[in-house]
């Protein structure tokens, strides 16, 4: 019986599932822990008193994303090869968007527009990673 | 690339998601590959062969000419 479930972005074998769960999983992680610490740095910091305890919380929170990387690696090594595929094209789009975005933002920054911290270029190459996933899986359907 | 992979699949009354599995790939590469939107990995066109228990280029060509014919003028 197949195992394939289709998803938006692409059909997912059962492998693929399981590495996605992980990626999803230590993302997750990553996400609530510099959620986190990003809260209590900024406008608790004396929940967090002294530099070693301040470094650690910054030390795992590094060390959340680089495994939360190193699962997504994983994922895209023993994917299905089109969800591989699927998965750099949208990766390449999403790279090349956001460089022409934050290029283009310096250029509007000079005619008036609001100055962009570097942070801020995480949100559009989110979301163009997420539409360049979803415009993939569809063309190869 | 052409290919002929959904004769090959409908003389032994395979669905895709049966050839998917027994190529460990999902049911969209299968129909990509039949469509000729996506072309195959060398691993994966070596599993085609063994599995089809034909050459690679009487499975896939570059114009349309993959065949038995083609084996015979080659081998």
């Amino acid at each position: 019986m197949d195992d394939t479930i289709s998803s938006w972005c692409g059909d997912l074998t059962a492998t693929d599932r399981k590495n996605l769960w992980r990626v999803q999983l230590w993302g997750g992680s990553w996400a609530i822990v510099f959620t986190g610490a990003s809260l209590l740095l900024k406008r608790w910091p004396e929940l967090v008193p002294g530099l070693a305890l301040r470094a650690g919380l910054v030390a795992l929170t590094t060390v959340l994303g680089v495994v939360m990387v190193l699962a997504f690696v994983r994922f895209l090594r023993q994917a299905d090869e089109l969800v591989r595929r699927i998965h750099l094209e949208a990766l390449a789009v999403s790279f090349g968007a956001t460089v022409v975005i934050t290029t283009s933002w310096r250029l509007v920054e000079r005619l008036g527009a609001p100055k962009a911290d570097i942070s801020d270029a995480v949100l559009p190459m989110m979301l163009v990673w997420v539409i360049a996933q979803v415009l993939a899986a569809r063309r190869y359907r | 690339m052409n290919n002929r992979l959904r004769v090959l699949r409908a003389e032994r009354r395979w669905s895709q998601a049966d050839l998917a599995q027994r190529l460990a790939v999902s049911r969209q590469t299968v129909n990509a590959i039949e469509t000729g939107k996506y072309d195959p990995s060398l691993p994966l066109a070596f599993r085609l062969s063994r599995l089809f228990g034909l050459r690679i280029e009487e499975i896939f060509s570059e114009d349309g000419t993959a065949g038995p014919a083609d084996a015979s003028e080659t081998a």
